[in-house]
């Protein structure tokens, strides 16, 4: 009788071999001193580098642990976090192109470090907005007493459901010209924009009729970019002392510097902002996304100095053109969330950023 | 519903391992810091195995989770998790070892002599201890070439079996027997003069 070959008798070994095959391989051991001898062999040599392994110490074990739970942490915040960081000021670097801006000293500030951006005369483009963004270098300038305007924020009654349709006055109102500047703690590096922090935005008060109401008002979109053209038959009242609204002595978002001089802006203005906006991008279920601004100022509240907010809807369609961009800019960022974004509101704390750029 | 989303941790429980992986597929840390506390000896030893030295293990076993996490939500949870796991390891390892290649070669030679363990002395075979039997089986093992390494070591030391050395490697049953029967006749040809009726 032939004796099998080797592999064959490894798989007989292995218990890879079944039915008749394995019968005929039992059957010739039983009779083949050798190829037992070369089984037995193999299975010391197996044997032996199985057990010759030093198995590591728990100690070690946890250390790893520990190393991988420190490496995920860095890693999710790189993946997460930069990209997204970087395509929001590509975002706004694209939006401060199509509005043609140009950057305005804010006066009493002493130097250019605070910034606003304002669009062109006539620019008329289709992102009819203005936008502010805040350079983490800003010196503390001053900031009129922003905690307190906050905590002033959530008096509001953040939480409360949008009414999209309903017909408001709206008075958006910033401290004064440093409120900006102040937006950003003092030490907090140069790199980085505050976009739509709170802060920035010292009071926002909503109306309906004489009634205030609803905090999600308070939307960043609104205070960021308000249309730099009064859309729909609305209304933007400037100027000192009031807009004969329903506030007085308040400076609108985007009008940083003019200290004193407000707004009153209807809701409708704003819809129809985000409307226009919109005819370029996929808005096509804005009113579901009024409610996120509640989130989006607890949000920057609850990590103090945001450096980016975003916003989407309950089924991850961007809410805001700065979303939508972010979405085009970076297709399939949101994956990377590994679903952990169930919509709504993405917020990056300033110091997260810096904490992770420092290291 | 707003939801809010902040980058902080969340943390969840577990209770067994299909809970495990839905809530680690999910993102959930704490899970896969669980799939860590019962998977990471066996990746580690699966690295080591694969690697040259221990530091390279360490890495790869710290890389192959960061990978799994990452992918994690890709998970197709009909597979199982070691064997997912198993692969990322062995792959990395793999290319570890390539990355090594030369360097480990140079290492090997300077112990061993160019022609490696069978430039070993005659007359160790007849004094082989345990040890040094077991030290030269390593060291052939670490001569096969990272592919052959990587069935040996999920076979022999992992014992895992074919169908599943295949599906952790992506490689057809015929090629697992293939490269398995190789690799274990070229560590039998290396250590075989240790043996006691010389292999």
């Amino acid at each position: 009788m032939s004796c099998p070959e080797f592999n064959e008798l490894m798989s007989y070994a292995d218990g890879e071999v079944a039915g008749a095959d394995a019968a005929r391989i039992r059957a010739h051991l039983e009779q083949c001193g050798s190829c037992r001898a070369l089984l037995a062999s193999q299975s010391d040599i197996e044997n032996l580098y199985r057990g010759g392994f030093t198995e590591p110490s728990e100690a070690r074990m946890e250390s790893l642990g520990a190393s991988i739970a420190s490496d995920m942490r860095r890693r999710r915040f790189y993946t997460r976090v930069l990209p997204i960081a970087a395509a929001l000021l590509v975002a706004i670097g694209g939006m401060r192109f199509m509005i043609r801006e140009r950057i305005v000293e804010i006066p009493g500030t002493g130097g250019d470090l605070p910034v606003a951006t304002q669009p062109a005369a006539g620019a008329g483009g289709e992102m009819s907005a203005e936008t502010v963004l805040v350079t983490a270098s800003v010196p503390p300038t001053p900031q009129l007493a922003a905690d307190d305007v906050l905590m002033e924020q959530q008096d509001l009654g953040a939480g409360e459901e949008s009414r999209t349709g309903d017909l408001l006055s709206q008075t958006v109102e910033t401290v004064s010209s440093g409120t900006a500047g102040g937006a950003m703690p003092a030490d907090s590096g140069g790199t980085f924009y505050c976009y739509g922090g709170s802060g920035t935005v010292a009071d926002v008060q909503s109306t309906i009729a004489d009634q205030t109401v609803a905090a999600d008002r308070e939307d960043d979109r609104y205070m960021l970019e308000q249309p730099a053209t009064p859309l729909g038959g609305a209304e933007i009242a400037d100027g000192a002392g009031g807009g004969g609204g329903a506030a007085s002595g308040a400076t609108a978002f985007g009008r940083t510097g003019e200290v004193g001089q407000s707004q009153e802006v209807s809701s409708e203005v704003f819809e129809s902002g985000y409307a226009q906006e919109a005819e370029g991008g996929d808005y096509d279920n804005l009113p579901g996304c009024a409610g996120l601004a509640v989130s989006t100022v607890a949000a920057q509240r609850a990590c103090e100095r945001c450096a980016v907010v975003l916003e989407f809807d309950s089924s991850g369609n961007a809410c805001s053109p700065d979303s939508l961009l972010l979405d085009e800019a970076l297709p399939g960022w949101k994956d990377s969330l590994q679903g952990r974004i169930v919509d709504s509101i993405l917020v990056v704390p300033v110091k997260e950023l810096e904490e992770f750029l420092n290291e | 519903m707003i939801q809010l989303v902040l980058l902080a941790a969340v943390e969840v429980l577990d209770e067994d391992d299909p809970e495990l992986l839905r809530r680690a597929r999910a993102g959930d840390r704490e899970a896969f810091g669980e799939l860590f506390t019962k998977y990471g000896r066996r990746v580690y030893r699966v690295a080591r195995r694969m690697c040259r030295n221990d530091e390279d293990a360490w890495d790869v076993t710290q890389e192959a989770f960061m990978r799994a996490m990452q992918a994690m939500p890709g998970f197709d949870p009909r597979y199982r998790f070691f064997t997912w796991i198993y692969r990322i390891t062995t792959n990395l390892a793999i290319n570890m070892s390539q990355k090594r290649k030369r360097h480990a070669e140079v290492m090997f030679d300077e112990e061993y002599g160019a022609e490696g363990l069978q430039a070993l002395p005659d007359d160790l075979s007849e004094q082989a201890s345990a040890g040094e039997l077991t030290r030269a089986i390593e060291e052939a093992v670490q001569k096969l070439s990272p592919p052959l390494r990587a069935v040996f070591v999920l076979r022999v030391d992992q014992q895992l079996s074919y169908s599943e050395i295949a599906s952790t490697l992506g490689i057809a049953m015929g090629t697992v027997m293939s490269r398995l029967n190789r690799a274990r006749n070229e560590v039998r040809r290396a250590v075989g003069h240790l043996l006691e009726d010389g292999g």
